[in-house]
């Protein structure tokens, strides 16, 4: 588990980062949201050890890595938002090159390089010259690297940044496969809805502290109290709208053709309570379901209004 | 283990046509400088014929040009180790890495130093007709060849700092100039300025351990010292016999400039080399002064 506790960055008279508290359970991928200036990568650099903290804690399995950096950057691997590769070197030499960075003896780096140019499907690049790639290439070719010494934790500062759809479909997919190898992950992102979809978990930073932490759902229905649930059926929506507006429990109804959505402040049981209703009531309901948080309303709610 | 950053640089080094643009180039010079002198010396006599002692003035002309050629590319080839990094932004990609501070900086500087290396064993052919015209031991290339990467390698490992300082590579090219240049001649200048206050005091003579100590960084002025024992053509000597009332502790360091130089640039180098891993060190604990 990481705990960033009371983490402190001052620039002069400036503070970048103010008594940021998060916690990062192991196995998540924990995605970072803020708006520009909020000190998302300034977070980020401290976590991966490029830079000293002002005050404050950085615990990883409760060791406290600012005090070691040496062992911070054996436990974290780090891509940043931008970076370069080396002119006149092929795949494997790149990767060869950070192995031994990591002091990886010799005889293991093949292994290692094969497995993990197979993890980020750039195998049929091995031989290729790194500044010949393409970004999307590039960028899981820059993830590859951040593995080679097996850390813990991943820390990734806006991986999907200047993808095109197709790669960044690829690079999420590369980052469930990595969460089921056991890894944490830490993604910055200001696409915000796709963050959603890929994180376990996330954390809005605002003006250097963090505004709110947890599930997309759990933010939601913290901010809104509410669930928003959304309803298919075939027929009149009139005649659902009847039946919804007599429960004290469902507010905020809006109708539309061949589908309904509402606002739910009750209990699980109360939810198929209301499912019941409509099915006894005759309706021929095709979906029933919560509608997923949208993040960059919640985004917009707690930053108060500032865009990405 | 070798050091993974040298072992990179030598791989892209050795892939890139500039490398053996600059080595052709240097050659090219060289091999001009040597034919040039063989020819003045050889063909504008009456009868077409070589004295051997002027093989001795043709190794002082090749060392003078390949003395002159690496303190020019040295700072060319180490100015831009760490800004290279920083511009190509993989900088913070190897600071994230096991390597110290300290393992990446050694590694830029002997990657320089191994450029350095490849264009004085490029050399050797060329020095091959002065050592075969007998005016030169092989014992005395070798004094040479180590006295010039030394020098390189203080060049070096500034240029390297230098680097880490100032953003561009361009600046930090310009700046090592600079300084050569004040190592050269400012320290000339100085000698002359310090010769003229003295004779206007009531001794009137300028000692000799005050234009010894002006002179330890100037490279130039060591390596003419060299050259002048090696040939053991004695000028530097005649000139101080000149000089009264100096020991013969200080007439031995006055002969030896070039050891003192040498001394001179492998404490720079230790300074630099330590200078460059406090600074490119991103969490290097900073001393502040506490009020209580």
């Amino acid at each position: 588990m990481l705990e960033l506790r009371d983490l402190v960055k001052q620039y002069g008279r400036f503070t970048a980062v103010d008594h940021l508290n998060l916690t990062i359970p192991d196995g998540s991928i924990f995605g970072f949201v803020g708006p520009n200036g909020a000190g998302k990568t300034t977070t980020m650099r401290m976590m991966a050890g490029l830079l000293r903290a002002t005050a404050g804690n950085i615990l990883l399995n409760d060791v406290d890595m600012t005090k070691d950096a040496k062992l911070l950057r054996t436990k974290i691997g780090y891509m940043p938002d931008f970076f370069g590769v080396y002119d006149n070197l092929k795949v494997t030499e790149y990767m060869d090159f950070y192995a031994g960075t990591y002091e990886i003896p010799y005889k293991e780096r093949n292994a290692i390089i094969d497995n993990l140019l197979e993890i980020v499907d750039l195998s049929h690049k091995k031989d290729a010259y790194v500044d010949s790639l393409s970004r999307g290439m590039k960028q899981r070719l820059c993830l590859a690297r951040s593995l080679v010494h097996d850390p813990d934790l991943l820390i990734l500062d806006e991986p999907a940044s200047g993808l095109d759809p197709r790669a960044r479909v690829e690079m999420k997919e590369v980052l469930k496969q990595l969460q089921m190898m056991g890894k944490t992950v830490v993604i910055s992102s200001h696409i915000l809805p796709e963050l959603a979809e890929m994180c376990t978990e996330v954390g809005i930073i605002n003006h250097g502290k963090v505004a709110t932490q947890g599930t997309v759902q759990d933010i939601m229905r913290k901010l809104t109290q509410k669930r928003i649930i959304h309803v298919k059926f075939l027929g009149e929506a009139q005649k659902v709208t009847n039946i919804l507006q007599q429960m004290p429990i469902i507010q905020n109804i809006e109708e539309q053709t061949t589908d309904v959505q509402f606002a739910f402040d009750g209990t699980e049981q109360q939810l198929a309570d209301v499912l019941k209703q409509l099915v006894v009531a005759d309706i021929p309901v095709l979906s029933f379901q919560e509608k997923e948080g949208n993040l960059e309303e919640i985004f917009m709610q707690v930053t108060g209004g500032e865009k990405v | 283990m070798i050091n993974p950053v040298l072992r990179r640089e030598a791989i892209t080094t050795m892939r890139n046509w500039k490398t053996y643009g600059a080595l052709a180039i240097f050659l090219i010079i060289t091999a001009l400088g040597v034919n040039f002198f063989v020819y003045v010396s050889m063909f504008q006599n009456y009868n077409l014929s070589f004295d051997p002692e002027n093989m001795v003035v043709l190794y002082i002309v090749l060392a003078s040009i390949q003395m002159g050629l690496v303190m020019l590319m040295a700072p060319a080839v180490a100015a831009g180790s760490i800004s290279g990094e920083r511009e190509r932004q993989t900088l913070d990609l190897l600071l994230v890495t096991k390597m110290s501070s300290f393992s990446i900086v050694m590694g830029k500087l002997m990657a320089s130093l191994m450029y350095i290396l490849l264009l004085i064993v490029g050399s050797l052919p060329i020095f091959g007709i002065a050592f075969y015209f007998g005016s030169v031991s092989v014992l005395q290339i070798l004094e040479l060849f180590l006295f010039v990467l030394v020098s390189a390698c203080m060049v070096g490992a500034v240029s390297v700092y230098f680097s880490c300082v100032f953003k561009k590579t361009i600046t930090s090219i310009v700046l090592m100039y600079l300084v050569i240049g004040v190592l050269c001649f400012g320290t000339l200048l100085l000698l002359g300025f310090l010769f003229i206050s003295a004779t206007m005091t009531e001794n009137g003579e300028l000692p000799l351990m005050a234009s010894i100590f002006v002179l330890i960084p100037n490279p130039g002025v060591a390596f003419f010292s060299m050259i002048d024992t090696q040939l053991g053509t004695d000028i530097v000597s005649s000139v101080i016999r000149n000089v009264p009332d100096a020991s013969p502790a200080v007439l031995w360091l006055a002969s030896h400039m070039w050891l003192l130089h040498m001394m001179f640039d492998v404490v720079v180098i230790a300074v630099f080399v330590w200078l460059s891993s406090r600074m490119i060190n991103p969490v290097r604990e900073r001393k502040r002064s506490r009020k209580k």
